[in-house]
């Protein structure tokens, strides 16, 4: 959780110097509309992008101290992008992507009662939508901040149990729509999301861009079955490159 | 330009607001305790405390219909007036009984004890024990009667250490082939092997399996139901109240000719009530020296057949060459095992609470409000992932217990498991 807040306050810096530099940067650099290597405005602007991805599952376990939780990683990341800048310094985007949230988990008994890996591979559609700052014309920075809704669409667990008569291995899909799914987990993703990128034009009105991107999950994926329930977040770091063309 | 700083500053400000304000929208961390080792000195805070523990460790929550925070909301504000206004036993027993009722697992027995002034005593409350007493040892009279001295092979134990087992033979389909017989008192062959056991302890095993290793079950080697004048075979778990569930494998696994894959297993594993483990195949190999032709098995069970008495009145039943006559079981289908020092202290599921409560019946800290919670550590299911809990596993052919037959001399039971093998029908 720190490098989340160190990662706010970088992006709320950039926030602020951002927009302070636009005025100096407008004055000092006038745009070559004939070169089109910075953006017209008004202009959306439409892409792919894809990356990899290192899930955090938030769960404590209290008093269960012989288990850990820590990302498996990488998961990938892909997608389409969206976008419209009303102003060269504006952007609104959003995204369509196909991402994991997976994690791994691990049961250290104590007593030498044996290691008990589990791995957690999930699927989840996120569809982040965000208002990002520029600055720069060729070579343009960004920082963005947003809210992001998804839905998980499937999970596989790979792993070691306790054998009381059969195989202690398993490696077997999750049914999300089985009847105990239904009761017990929440499919709906959401919360807020937030990051930093570089672009740069590579050709007539095509930008190729790079960028990192945190997803922090405000609904615990788990329904409100009982009353003391254990919350369980995920909060997924993202870097992932995008191609995009202006319209 | 003062329209786009407008928009600026408001952009500033709504990303530092909602930066600062998303790190709250997660919920809060809940104080929880060990239900294992938590000390209480209040009324409510025993409640508290076991109400919590099976939040955690309880392995029927995926089946049962019980609503259990209707049990919180309910309750919580009785055991508050308890310690503000004391309470008499008989209170204090019921309203318990009232917490607990109706929870499926019928291995469940709570052990309480109250140490208000005046009021220390220790409470064993097991919802579901069956209240029936069945002539057990009249069965076994009337067995002895229609095998014939020569071949009945008793080991009645009087020590309470040791199993109790019954072998003979008995007439079959035609002359000269016969009917082997096994009954056993519980699950705990083991106590068999002990160095310390009786010599003819074994002896009515070995008759019906044969001789083996000494240290443990080696499978059938020379005893009467591999030979050929042996068509069938009949598994008397009547009143067998279960034990070791690793037994089910060499006493069943050695009377069948390929693995069997029979159910599926899980625990909890987790903090919230639905955190299982993937479900485990329950199936086992063949000793080596299993059984190698399939000869008609009957197995008779009745309602006080409980846990690995039931599982193996499943298993026999569900094979091809299985029939199971009598009653339907019990109904206590998880396994357990009330050490936490393999259960809950290594995997958080089951039984929890005062270990010197269950078995020396005085906590540890007599100035507590101490508890034990004996229940299911592992949850069983058929192949078709249905649970027997509360069910029990319901005969093929059903033959009651009949308490005045059997003091009349007949064993009807047993008269209906000898028809079948020596007719077919």
């Amino acid at each position: 959780m720190k490098l989340i807040q160190h990662l706010s306050i970088l992006i709320l810096a950039l926030m602020v110097a951002i927009p302070m530099s636009l005025k100096a940067q407008e004055d000092s650099a006038p745009v070559n509309p004939a070169a089109e290597t910075s953006p017209r405005t008004p202009h959306f602007s439409i892409g792919v992008l894809g990356g990899l991805d290192r899930n955090y599952h938030i769960v404590d376990m209290s008093y269960m101290t012989d288990y850990s939780f820590s990302p498996y990683a990488p998961g990938t990341s892909y997608g389409v992008q969206l976008g419209y800048s009303p102003w060269k310094w504006l952007t609104f985007r959003v995204d369509g992507v196909m991402l994991n949230k997976n994690y791994y988990r691990e049961h250290m008994m104590a007593n030498g009662g044996g290691a008990y890996p589990d791995t957690t591979t999930n699927q989840y559609v996120n569809v982040p939508l965000v208002v990002m700052l520029n600055v720069g014309n060729a070579v343009r920075l960004h920082a963005f901040g947003g809210v992001y809704g998804g839905y998980w669409l499937s999970s596989h667990r790979k792993g070691k149990t306790m054998a009381v008569f059969g195989s202690p291995l398993y490696d077997e899909d999750v049914d999300l729509d089985s009847e105990e799914s239904q009761i017990k987990y929440n499919r709906k993703d959401g919360g807020f999301t937030y990051g930093a990128g570089l672009s740069g034009v590579i050709a007539k009105r095509v930008e190729i861009g790079v960028e990192v991107r945190w997803y922090y999950g405000i609904y615990d994926i788990q329904k409100e079955y009982m009353t003391n329930l254990n919350p369980r977040y995920n909060t997924t770091f993202v870097m992932q490159a995008g191609l995009s063309f202006w319209l | 330009m003062t329209h786009r700083n407008f928009s600026s500053a408001r952009l500033i400000t709504c990303s530092i607001i909602t930066l600062i304000l998303f790190s709250s929208c997660r919920k809060e961390k809940l104080d929880i305790q060990s239900p294992n080792n938590r000390r209480c000195s209040t009324y409510l805070e025993q409640f508290e405390a076991i109400w919590e523990g099976l939040d955690h460790t309880y392995v029927m929550w995926d089946t049962d219909t019980v609503d259990w925070d209707a049990r919180y909301e309910k309750y919580r504000p009785i055991f508050a007036s308890f310690d503000a206004n004391g309470v008499d036993s008989a209170t204090y027993v019921n309203t318990w009984k009232g917490v607990i009722n109706g929870l499926l697992d019928h291995h469940m027995t709570l052990f309480l004890w109250n140490p208000s002034e005046g009021h220390k005593y220790l409470i064993k409350m097991a919802p579901h024990l069956p209240s029936r007493v069945t002539k057990y040892a009249t069965q076994v009279e009337i067995l002895k009667r229609q095998s014939g001295i020569s071949n009945f092979i008793e080991y009645s134990d009087t020590t309470g250490k040791y199993v109790s087992s019954v072998f003979c033979l008995l007439p079959g389909k035609s002359t000269g082939k016969h009917i082997a017989y096994l009954r056993l008192s519980e699950f705990n062959m083991s106590t068999l092997f002990d160095k310390s056991a009786p010599a003819d302890a074994r002896a009515p095993f070995r008759a019906f399996y044969g001789d083996g290793d000494t240290a443990w079950f080696t499978g059938v080697t020379n005893g009467a139901v591999g030979k050929s004048d042996v068509e069938s075979i009949i598994i008397d778990l009547r009143g067998n109240p279960g034990g070791s569930v690793s037994e089910i494998s060499p006493f069943i696994g050695s009377l069948l000719q390929n693995m069997f894959h029979w159910g599926y297993t899980r625990y909890k594993q987790g903090l919230n009530r639905m955190d299982y483990t993937v479900w485990e195949p329950l199936e086992f190999e063949c000793p080596r020296s299993h059984l190698k032709e399939a000869k008609p098995i009957v197995v008779l069970s009745d309602a006080n057949s409980v846990s690995c008495a039931e599982l193996s009145t499943y298993i026999l039943k569900t094979i091809p060459n299985g029939t199971f006559i009598g009653e339907s079981t019990y109904g206590g289908t998880c396994a357990l095992s009330p050490n936490t020092d393999v259960t809950f202290n290594l995997f958080y599921t089951g039984c929890f609470g005062d270990q010197q409560l269950y078995e020396k019946n005085k906590p540890t800290h007599p100035e507590d409000f101490s508890y034990f919670m004996y229940s299911g550590t592992y949850q069983v299911v058929t192949t078709e992932y249905k649970s027997l809990e509360g069910v029990g596993v319901t005969p093929d052919i059903e033959v009651p217990y009949n308490d005045s037959e059997l003091s009349a001399g007949v064993d009807s039971q047993l008269n209906r498991a000898l028809q079948y093998l020596r007719t077919g029908k």
